[in-house]
């Protein structure tokens, strides 16, 4: 599966304090835990570096000349990209308020400095621990149970993001929308669980291309492969060889059934009208609508093969399951 | 654990004006090998921190006094001087205070700086 599942990377530590010296100790004292440290002297650095390198735990200080640590934990929270980072307040300041404002605004936990050595540890391990588990369960939240793919929660959130990026970098994005061909039949025919089983070989089809592309379960038997940074005819090409991939695929059920798809293709600057994620969804799906018209079990791309099959009366492809 | 009367230090006693002499305070972590470097590093500060201190006294700017008295008492008890941080404590309240330039302030100052000056790495 191509999903971008964690693989277990050394988690990100940032220390956002305007004093030298405690920048020093804790490298010292944490240069044995599975950590990498990045150090940040004012708030500023600090929210920027945060956003820069996304790390999994903030260490973060109250005082500080420019913006306090409540500010800075206040902008973090406000901004999407940073506001899953746990944040521990490190203080010198003994106050009780202090240490409830700072978990209310969000923090995770509250050290007092000059701390303890083994406790400091403790509770660094504990917010990595905790992340940890709050990252698996996000991303578990978007994975589809059936086919392992991304379900259709993140694939709306990422194309968004890719159509957003593509149009920011003047970069093309490309999105197949693919409906496996009378799949009502299967069902019908050789039964739920090897409908099931289509889906699984289908969705591994799908997600076995390129890496940089993101396939996704739209629902039922359909779904979305976000193809970014790629024109319109290699996502056509893209779409072929899936179509060709899975038309191919020898069922053990029954060495005759052939299972095909119709795939829809649409490039984001293609589309007349305004360029959004959701219109690229409705060209890409009209597009597969279209395939399926022409008779299923081939690619159609959006805008592009009318005047041609005007021309031909061509369809591509063979004669989809009866 | 050395026990040390730091309000006699650095303070003109009454009328035999003698100065204790000044004990030397040692790093809780004199013997942590990791702790070794960094502890050598603090102590070779010394003496520009206390520099910094009387140039933001000298030049009556409290807010700075505070500031750096703050950054000292967070970070002096990790390095093993847990009575730097104590006296830093004691400046930083007493430079925030409403009266800051009166007596108070300048015992604290006058202890802060004598405390700091005592470190060393080890006896």
């Amino acid at each position: 599966m191509t999903n971008e599942f964690t693989t277990p990377s050394v988690p990100k530590l940032l220390v956002i304090d305007d004093s030298e010296l405690i920048h020093r100790l804790l490298r010292v004292r944490l240069q044995h835990e599975r950590i990498e440290i990045h150090s940040a002297l004012s708030a500023t650095e600090g929210l920027a570096k945060a956003k820069e390198l996304l790390p999994d735990v903030i260490l973060l200080d109250i005082e500080m000349d420019e913006m306090d640590g409540f500010e800075v934990l206040s902008r973090l929270k406000s901004d999407p990209d940073t506001q899953q980072i746990a944040v521990i307040f490190i203080s010198a300041t003994s106050d009780t308020m202090d240490r409830v404002r700072g978990l209310d605004l969000g923090a995770v936990d509250f050290i007092c400095k000059p701390f303890e050595v083994v406790e400091l540890k403790a509770r660094v391990r504990s917010a990595l621990r905790m992340q940890h588990l709050f990252r698996m369960l996000e991303q578990k939240a978007q994975i589809d149970g059936l086919s392992g793919l991304w379900n259709r929660r993140y694939f709306e959130q990422r194309l968004q993001q890719e159509v957003s990026e593509g149009t920011r970098h003047k970069q093309p994005v490309s999105l197949l929308m693919c409906d496996i061909d009378r799949f009502k039949r299967i069902n019908d025919q050789y039964g739920h669980p090897f409908g099931d089983s289509v889906i699984e070989r289908v969705a591994q089809i799908l997600s076995s291309g390129r890496t940089s592309d993101i396939a996704c379960r739209y629902g039922g038997e359909e779904f979305g492969v976000i193809l970014p940074n790629t024109g319109f005819d290699e996502a056509a090409e893209v779409a072929e060889r899936h179509r060709v991939a899975i038309e191919s695929q020898v069922w053990p059920i029954d060495p005759d059934l052939v299972v095909t798809t119709s795939i829809g293709v649409c490039e984001l600057s293609s589309i007349e009208g305004p360029k959004s994620s959701e219109s690229l969804v409705v060209c890409a799906d009209g597009a597969l609508y279209r395939a399926k018209e022409r008779g299923r079990n081939c690619v159609h791309r959006y805008g592009l093969d009318e005047a041609k099959e005007r021309r031909s009366g061509n369809t591509s492809g063979r004669a989809p399951l009866a | 654990m050395i026990q040390i009367n730091r309000v006699s230090v650095g303070r003109v006693s009454g009328d035999n004006a003698a100065v204790v002499p000044s004990t030397p305070l040692l790093s809780r972590f004199a013997n942590d090998p990791e702790m070794r470097d960094i502890v050598a590093l603090f102590v070779s500060e010394v003496p520009e921190r206390l520099r910094e201190f009387r140039d933001a006294w000298g030049a009556s700017d409290l807010r700075r006094v505070r500031t750096l008295a703050h950054q000292i008492k967070g970070a002096a008890g990790g390095y093993g001087y847990p009575e730097v941080s104590t006296a830093a404590s004691e400046l930083e309240l007493a430079a925030g205070a409403a009266d800051a330039t009166t007596g108070s302030a300048r015992t604290a100052f006058e202890n802060f700086t004598a405390v700091l000056a005592r470190v060393v790495i080890a006896g």
